[in-house]
């Protein structure tokens, strides 16, 4: 019959849809439910009645399902909570182990999430990109762009809804409360906020005619200079403060928490003359939006184009130049991916051994809770509700535990960092979000998952008839659950063993690091940043005067030793010219060298603990007229091994027409400028007057320590222009302390993860041993009442302690072997397969399993044979 | 037994509507599911439909707060329906209820009810 056959079909439809009840509901009414569903279309008459039927089952389950999975989950949470109480020490552990594995893993999440995955805080940042030139013939993988080829992109390119272009300055700005302040900001290209896609707050954006050559009359402040030095006055709108020394219209304020390019809060146009410009000037960084429907490749190629015509005009210039189309993100986080995905990594040991840990812990106690279970099984609960009922207890746990953990996590290296001596770039918000919570809760019921399903399983695995039957004593484990068991506490050894080789690398190459010689001497240097205003000293004689003033009553001052002046303060910028020696016949620029280009005043050397190994120290009288460099140590070995440059000849820039031919006068000592972990690269240096730059960094060294001479070196300074910012005022030990900031704290956070690995370890090793002994008090009593020797016990769980630990340790240096391999590029001084790091690692888990073997050892030596006999 | 469960049932009040349909389902013997609903239907003149996931959730709670148990199966024909039946402590329980509903439309009587004069 048609009818039935459709009935039946809705039969199985119901069936099926009963599968949204909790499944111990269903094993016990299905049955039930089907049949009562089947009298009751049976007695329906018409298709009327039916079709009422069906729509009450089906709103009766729509309404019951839910609340049958809520009152199950009450009752599991209810019985759990209770079974908790009745461990109260065990419940602390795992909520504790759960905690620290969370925590770990949530803390470097945090992390990788604010630098990796949240977007960009610009308008759709995915259609960012930069367009960055190399140089690869001269190995230059990263450097920008020329104005000349800016405005040729500009003009030319198809794939872009705008190109904007920005170089980073510091701007003194006076006005508003307080001193002329020394405020990070960029020139930036008029249209850059609009190809970002950030609007000012208030007032507007430049407009193209302020960025035209020699205008300069216009800026945009952010907003916390704005609130901290205008007081938030939206009248200063239309207003003109002094910025560089130059008076300028403010026309925006951007919005709150707006900083680019990493900290700047002052925005001015680059209003550059595309005459004064060469196409060998690579100081700015172009930043493109794709047009829609533009891909990546597509852009490449337009670009590549571009750069051939460019080329084919420019031969000299940009022949063997190639300009890469990235996105913006991946530039901006190339440098931390590497290390995040790492430290990411040994967060996820840390919780793998935290859930290995509770799994022991829980299958110790199902042991323990044998004859409950049992017990339970007999009464009528099927498998399935008891293993619910263990999973639910083992899930709460994770979920407290895991919950705090992760709190904690997620709010202790935004702290960090913000303590921390470094400026975290404006894109990185470190803020929790909705990842960080979503992830937290994947490991939390991941963790839980893991650390409670093997336990739950195994506790129900049971053998009613011979529970119930033995004894309450000499229920020895199961082979197979000691076995378990014992593998889970290698495991943890052998995780251990990858974390802590791992730190020990990266101690290793930290202390390495702060043992390398830079080259300088940091101890009592006082370094600070000046920069004269171009409107008041346009004049070159005017600013190498200045300098020489300053440098000479800073010297004047009773505590101060030397003082001195250059370009950049060490790991603060650098400035790549190309060098020609004598002799040499290069003459297209992809042949040139590249050279660090620093300015210095004579005595800088000497502030700076720089040795000066051949030669003499610059004059004031190594002006213009005469020519001459000093040159590192790397130069003088490369061109003249085994001679003596002074007296050689060397161009910088030789491209250039009106390029000098300069006298090497002296060989400096060679200095880390780049980079504490770099080896110096070739450095030349040059006389401040003969390019007496208006911004320099001053160096003050002391005689000893005084605490009051930042201050002295201010009043000085006010002295001779009170309207200059004295700014960025900090020892060299703290420059070289912030520029090994990172490296440091990515050290810290693996020793960290290190440490607790291997208590976690320790731990569950000595707690699994003394379940061991516990378990076989009675054979241990009969032993020693034969006659055993107290030793001879010691030494029997010891041994097991050692025997797991060594396969532990085996297991862990291979793992060893092939993980911190990928830790190569952070590594500094040190190979990953450093055997002397392998072999503390080894030996001090080794250490660890015969301290944790020994607790045990010693309350199975003291059991007394007649009360172990008795108990039975 | 008797005063030492008041307060057990006194935690009960009021019943679920479903748990306390059911209970007088079942006042005329014992029932299984099908007759249970069809019971209910007729008690309130079809005004009350207790779907099957509302019967099962409700006697799965019955037989735990022993209410109603099951009757053990005597082998007959209809062997694959489960047979339940009140409990004296289900009796206890629903005569409470209805003690306390009885009350209560006295209440609502006096407040609603017109009274002659």
């Amino acid at each position: 019959v048609p009818g039935s056959q459709r009935h039946d079909g809705a039969l199985r439809l119901y069936r099926r849809l009963l599968r949204l009840y909790p499944a111990p509901f269903r094993e016990e009414y299905e049955r039930e439910m089907l049949g009562l569903v089947e009298d009751a279309r049976a007695h329906a008459s018409g298709p009327r009645a039916r079709l009422a039927l069906w729509a009450r089952i089906l709103a009766d389950l729509c309404s019951t399902a839910p609340s049958e999975h809520l009152s199950m989950l009450k009752e599991d949470v209810r019985h759990a909570a209770r079974a908790l109480r009745r461990s109260p020490a065990l419940a602390a552990c795992v909520l504790l182990v759960f905690a620290v594995g969370t925590g770990a893993t949530t803390a470097i999440f945090t992390l990788a999430n604010a630098v990796l995955l949240r977007p960009l805080p610009f308008d759709e940042p995915d259609r960012l990109v930069l367009l960055d030139e190399s140089a690869p013939t001269r190995d230059i993988a990263s450097m920008g762009t020329t104005f000349p080829n800016l405005l040729d992109y500009q003009r030319q390119s198809r794939s872009f809804t705008g190109i904007g272009a920005f170089f980073a300055s510091g701007f003194t700005v006076s006005g508003g409360a307080g001193d002329p302040e020394r405020v990070d900001g960029a020139y930036v290209s008029w249209n850059l906020f609009d190809v970002l896609g950030v609007h000012p707050a208030l007032g507007r954006a430049f407009l193209e005619e302020e960025d035209r050559s020699n205008v300069d009359t216009a800026v945009i402040l952010g907003h916390g200079l704005w609130q901290r030095r205008f007081g938030a006055d939206p009248g200063v709108l239309g207003r003109t403060v002094l910025v560089g020394g130059r008076s300028r219209l403010v026309v925006g304020i951007m919005p709150p928490g707006f900083r680019f390019p990493e900290a700047g809060e002052v925005w001015v146009p680059m209003s550059l003359d595309a005459a004064a410009n060469t196409r060998t000037d690579n100081f700015l960084t172009a930043i493109a939006r794709l047009a829609p429907g533009v891909s990546l490749e597509q852009a490449s190629a337009d670009m590549d184009a571009i750069m051939a015509d460019i080329a084919r005009r420019h031969p000299a210039a940009a022949s063997e130049i190639v300009v890469n189309v990235r996105p913006l993100r991946d530039t901006l986080t190339a440098d931390y991916q590497s290390v995040l995905v790492r430290l990411l990594v040994a967060g996820l040991f840390v919780l793998a051994i935290a859930c290995t840990n509770v799994a022991n812990l829980l299958l110790a106690r199902a042991a323990g809770r044998r004859r409950e279970l049992a017990l339970r099984a007999t009464l009528g609960a099927n498998r399935r509700r008891i293993v619910r009922q263990l999973l639910t207890e083992t899930l709460l746990l994770a979920a407290l535990g895991g919950l705090a953990g992760a709190i904690l996590g997620a709010s202790i290296v935004p702290a960090i960092l913000r303590s921390a001596p470094i400026d975290i770039p404006y894109w990185i918000s470190l803020d929790p979000d909705w990842r960080v919570l979503a992830f937290s809760m994947l490991v939390i019921t991941l963790a839980g998952l893991a650390a409670g399903v093997g336990p739950a399983l195994q506790a129900t695995r049971l053998d009613l008839v011979g529970v119930l039957t033995e004894g309450a004593k000499g229920a020895g484990l199961g082979q197979r659950v000691r076995r378990l068991r014992e593998g889970l506490v290698a495991l943890q050894i052998a995780l251990s063993v990858v974390l802590l080789v791992g730190a020990g690398l990266m101690v290793r190459s930290f202390v390495n690091l702060a043992q390398a010689d830079l080259g300088f001497r940091a101890d009592d240097v006082l370094t600070f940043r000046l920069a004269l205003p171009q409107a008041r000293y346009p004049e070159r004689p005017a600013r190498a005067q200045f300098y020489g003033r300053a440098i000479g009553e800073l010297s004047a001052l009773p505590q101060v030793e030397r003082v001195g002046a250059a370009s950049a303060a060490p790991f603060g910028g650098t400035w790549w010219r190309t060098f020609l020696a004598e002799g040499e016949t290069k003459s297209r620029l992809s042949e040139l060298p590249p050279v660090l280009n620093v300015v210095v005043t004579p005595g800088y050397f000497a502030a700076m603990g720089i040795s000066l190994d051949r030669g003499r120290d610059f004059t004031a009288d190594d002006g213009p007229a005469r020519p001459v460099v000093i040159v590192n140590r790397t130069i003088a070995n490369r061109y003249w091994p085994g001679q003596d440059p002074v007296g050689r000849q060397v161009r910088i820039d030789s491209f250039l027409p009106d390029s000098p031919w300069r006298t090497v006068v002296g060989v400096a000592g060679d200095v880390r400028w780049s980079n504490p972990r770099e080896e110096a690269p070739p450095t030349v240096y040059v006389p401040h007057a003969f390019e007496p730059l208006s911004s320099m960094t001053v160096v003050v060294r002391a005689r000893t320590p005084v605490p009051t001479l930042a201050a002295d070196v201010r009043t000085v300074i006010r002295r001779l222009d009170p309207e200059l910012a004295v700014a960025s005022v900090r020892p060299v030990a703290a420059l070289v302390e912030r520029a090994n900031w990172s490296f440091r704290f990515y050290t810290q956070l693996f020793v960290v993860f290190a440490v607790i690995a291997v208590l976690l370890a320790a731990v569950g090793l000595s707690g699994m041993l003394a379940l061991m002994v516990a378990d076989r008090t009675h054979e241990i009593g009969i032993r020693l009442a034969i006659g055993a020797a107290p030793g001879t016990i010691v030494g029997m769980v010891v041994g097991r302690a050692l025997v797991l630990a060594i396969v532990g340790i085996g297991a862990g240096a291979l793992g060893a072997v092939a993980l911190t391999r990928t830790l190569h590029g952070l590594l500094y001084g040190v190979t990953a397969q450093d055997w002397p790091t392998f072999a503390a690692a080894l030996l001090m888990l080794l250490a660890v399993a015969l301290i944790a073997g020994l607790i045990p050892a010693r309350r199975a030596a003291r059991v007394s044979p007649l009360v172990a006999l008795k108990a039975d | 037994m008797g005063r030492d469960d008041a307060h057990e049932i006194e935690q009960l009040l009021p019943l679920p509507e479903a748990v306390f349909h059911i209970l007088l389902a079942l006042a005329g013997g014992e029932r299984h599911g099908y007759a249970i609903m069809q019971e209910v239907a007729d008690l309130t003149g079809g005004q009350m439909h207790i779907g099957p996931g509302t019967l099962y959730g409700a006697i799965q709670r019955m037989l735990a707060g022993g209410l109603i148990d099951e009757v053990k199966s005597r082998g007959g024909v209809d062997d694959r329906r489960r047979t339940y039946r009140t409990t004296p402590f289900g009796r206890r329980v629903a005569l409470a209820e209805t003690e306390r509903l009885r009350r209560l439309v006295t209440r609502a009587r006096g407040a609603f009810v017109p009274k002659r004069t």
